[in-house]
């Protein structure tokens, strides 16, 4: 129901007032006189506050997640009318969260008919609140298509469509079966002459004749649904909805889809459509996730498209086809895929295909590349992308970050692979992992170089010039730190010995403390002139034996003698002791992330005080963490990490203590 | 146009304020307003804020003065508020209240989104009773009324809490 508080207009004027430009340009107005005006219209009676202000309740609706919505629609009939809106605008049920209804719980029935009553109800009243539908159960499909009221969506999207084994399957297959039983054998019904011969029952993930046909018309009503929101600015269309029905003829897509004239982004992993007719159906298609089958005709293009920006193919890309599609695709700026497969030569015309004219592709990223294909990048794709801003790739080698340091001067972001996983297969470990130098001391434009598997040594990070002075993240080991032997540790411990021999032990050792303490501090200087550090990453445990056992017996063999000092902190790494200079980092006022995982680092409670203490901003520390993973080798509780994990707590209990791998 | 220039300003009690042209230009109402008919040496009048809210207000600006990511600084609403900020909001419900609507008015874009983030945290756990309290709203459902809302809507609140 409407409410008249007088407030509404006050605040609906006070937005409006961007009053300014046309009164300014129509006469000689003073100031005072704007002034005038405003204090004329202006309601001085308002006696509104911050609980009975819709514009500011609006503006709050879209902060407050459903949880809290929920309650806000319950406090009286404004707040009901204004957070209504907020609390239907996105109904996802792959989420814990609102309605958990539409996620899996507790049914009021054995078959669940009531919440289906409920839910047919509230899709009735609310549906046309619904901007955002994302779904993975089939019987919200069949609701918010049934209702009729869901003709407002912005976008829609799939997710793993019956295959979730939880007590959701059973449910759903329960209300099948009842539906199927109580209705006499409701048959599927061909609901649009589009479908005919397209889409057809199908066996998979259900066995019962009558299931088939209901998922058969579940999916012909998700693409009904599809029709119905002509306003679609997003799709995503997910692989899963092939468990609902065998498609026998895709034309029917490419009529849906050129229905779509708002679509912008359409993300597919559903079907291999053809890349040249998808664009020509939807003009204004700009991002585009493309499910590419074996067959690699369907990214060939032969014409240019100007609209797309975004490209991301599931899958390896032949070299020819990736050139064809930077060739087409003038305005590319951001391509991801897989990699370069193998199946034919490595492409050698991409200039001729390019015209000799450089792509604006500025962003490049390889999801699985290994390392065989290198020189093919470096000297035949890089060298055409002169606007690159960020490339990703597993692992860096030379040749590809000479080629990025010659050919890239735009490049602000470096990432490589940062899981496990590049460990997984452990013989064929890069070998190259110190390139990192090459990039810091040739890209003048970095700001986030994030492979924590490369290392750089730490005289080159003394005596290299680092062009990129912005750089905001650094995650990198610093490897070669000269430092004591615990012998030598021992031997500058104790008191000086009378024995000549021990005398001059003690002496060499003391010699070299004192080299290690100053390439250390030299080290620490040159990460401190980086001002703008926000995120410095250290060290990485290898925690995962997966990499062992995945070999088989020998692999097996090899964990259980321990060849591998798994866990330890590894010797030749920084002591971030404030003994050998961690305060020189103190410029780094900025530092948000510090993380010193496997690092022989030697940190105690003074230290975790002088970072709680000049690293306001500081909020995620990785080094003295619970180990969450579960581990293939036991390992016993580190008392010394938790202890200082309890100590920084009570000094900044809003740092958070994490791993490297999150 | 001079970097280092003064505007002045007037509050709604007469009150004159005199702040740097970059303090102003935080104000896209001020910066539009300087920017088409230049500075004219008169006091520019603000009638509908206050002087104790206009000082909070230059507060704020001065605070945020360098910061680069000024326009995008609230964006993020998962994001935590900063340590000053939350401090600078720490005011009665009045002040606050008058703060947005300032906010408002003068557009400045990332004090209305910290000011409603603030709002947004004092209504976050708290019950349909509780958020009354808390804003002094008077619950103008009938019984009915509040028994179909908490049952249309309430069906998934159990596993919420």
């Amino acid at each position: 129901m409407p409410l008249g508080f007088s407030s509404r207009s006050a605040l609906t004027y006070w937005s409006s007032m961007r009053y300014v430009a046309p009164l300014t340009r129509t006469a000689s107005l003073t100031l005072h006189g704007l002034a005038r005006q405003i204090l004329r219209r202006f309601d001085a009676n308002c006696q509104a506050d911050i609980a009975h202000l819709p514009e500011i309740l609006t503006r709050i609706g879209s902060i407050l997640a459903p949880p809290d919505l929920l309650g806000c629609v319950q406090v009286c009939r404004l707040w009901n009318e204004i957070f209504i809106s907020h609390l239907y605008h996105t109904i996802d049920d792959s989420k814990y969260s609102w309605p958990a209804i539409m996620s899996e719980y507790d049914s009021e029935d054995a078959v669940g008919k009531k919440d289906e009553e409920w839910i047919r109800t509230v899709f009735a009243k609310y549906g046309h609140l619904v901007r955002h539908f994302s779904v993975s159960w089939t019987l919200l499909i069949d609701c918010a298509f049934d209702d009729g009221t869901f003709t407002r969506l912005n976008s829609i999207s799939t997710s793993f469509i019956g295959m979730n084994q939880s007590m959701r399957k059973q449910r759903e297959l329960r209300r099948r079966v009842s539906l199927t039983e109580n209705e006499g054998g409701a048959q599927g019904v061909l609901l649009s002459p589009l479908f005919a011969g397209a889409l057809i029952p199908t066996s998979v993930g259900w066995s019962a004749l009558r299931e088939q046909k209901q998922n058969w018309e579940t999916m012909q009503k998700f693409f009904m649904l599809v029709t119905h929101n002509p306003g679609l600015k997003q799709l995503q269309l997910d692989r899963t909805l092939k468990n609902l029905a065998s498609i026998q003829d895709i034309e029917f897509i490419y009529q849906i889809l050129s229905t779509l004239s708002e679509l912008t982004t359409f993300e597919n992993s559903f079907l291999a459509l053809d890349l040249s007719r998808l664009l020509n159906s939807v003009p204004r298609l700009h991002t585009l996730g493309f499910a590419e089958e074996s067959n690699h005709h369907n990214l060939l293009l032969t014409t240019p498209h100007p609209q797309l920006r975004s490209l991301n193919v599931d899958n390896f890309v032949e070299s020819r086809t990736f050139f064809t599609l930077l060739g087409n695709l003038p305005n590319l700026d951001r391509l991801s895929f897989h990699g370069f497969n193998n199946y034919s030569e490595f492409c050698l015309d991409g200039p001729a295909i390019l015209n000799n004219t450089s792509s604006k592709l500025q962003v490049l990223r390889f999801h699985s590349q290994t390392s065989s294909k290198d020189q093919y990048i470096a000297e035949q794709v890089l060298p055409w992308l002169p606007n690159l801003t960020e490339f990703r790739i597993d692992v860096l080698t030379t040749a590809i970050a000479q080629a990025l340091v010659r050919y890239c001067p735009l490049l602000e972001i470096f990432e490589a692979a940062n899981d496990e996983s590049l460990h997984e297969d452990y013989t064929n470990r890069p070998t190259e992992t110190d390139t990192a130098s090459i990039l810091f001391s040739g890209c003048p434009r970095l700001k986030i170089f994030d492979g924590i598997h490369h290392e750089i040594d730490a005289e080159k990070i003394i005596t290299l010039p680092f062009v990129c002075q912005e750089l905001v993240v650094f995650r990198c080991q610093i490897r070669g730190v000269p430092r004591l032997t615990p012998a030598e540790q021992i031997s500058v411990t104790v008191q000086e010995s009378s024995l000549t021999t021990l005398r001059e032990e003690q002496e060499a050792a003391l010699r070299k403390q004192e080299q290690s303490r100053d390439v250390q501090q030299r080290v620490l200087d040159r990460l401190a002139s980086l001002t703008h550090l926000r995120t410095v990453d250290l060290g990485f445990e290898y925690r995962d034996l997966d990499i062992f056992f995945g070999h088989g017996s020998s692999g097996r063999k090899k964990a259980a003698q321990e060849d591998y000092d798994y866990g330890s902190p590894f010797l030749d790494t920084l002591e971030l002791s404030l003994d050998s200079g961690l305060d020189h980092l103190g410029a780094l006022t900025k530092l948000e992330v510090f993380g010193f995982e496997s690092l022989n680092h030697r940190i105690g409670r003074a230290e975790l005080a002088w970072m709680a203490a000049h690293w306001p901003r500081l909020r995620v520390i990785r080094g003295i963490h619970v180990d969450k993973k579960m581990l293939r080798v036991k390992r016993s509780v580190d008392n010394y990490k938790e202890e200082l994990r309890t100590y920084m707590r009570t000094l900044r209990s809003d740092i958070v203590h994490e791993a490297v791998e999150v | 146009m001079s970097a280092h220039s003064q505007i002045l300003l007037t509050s709604s009690e007469g009150t004159e304020f005199i702040i740097d042209r970059d303090i102003a230009d935080k104000s896209m109402l001020l910066k539009c307003m300087l920017e088409d008919i230049g500075e004219i040496g008169q006091a520019v009048p603000l009638p509908n804020v206050s002087g104790p809210i206009l000082t909070k207000v230059i507060e704020y600006c001065t605070h945020h003065r360098d910061d680069p990511n000024f326009l995008s600084a609230n964006d993020d609403v998962a994001a935590e508020i900063d340590e000053w900020d939350l401090e600078y909001c720490k005011v009665d419900q009045g002040t606050l209240y008058e703060l947005i609507l300032a906010a408002n008015y003068l557009d400045i874009k990332p004090l209305m989104d910290l000011t409603c983030k603030t709002v947004a945290n004092m209504i976050k756990a708290k019950s349909p009773e509780e958020i009354r309290k808390t804003f002094n709203i008077t619950n103008d459902f009938t019984p009915e009324e509040e028994d179909q809302v908490r049952r249309e809507n309430g069906k998934g609140s159990r596993r919420l809490s």
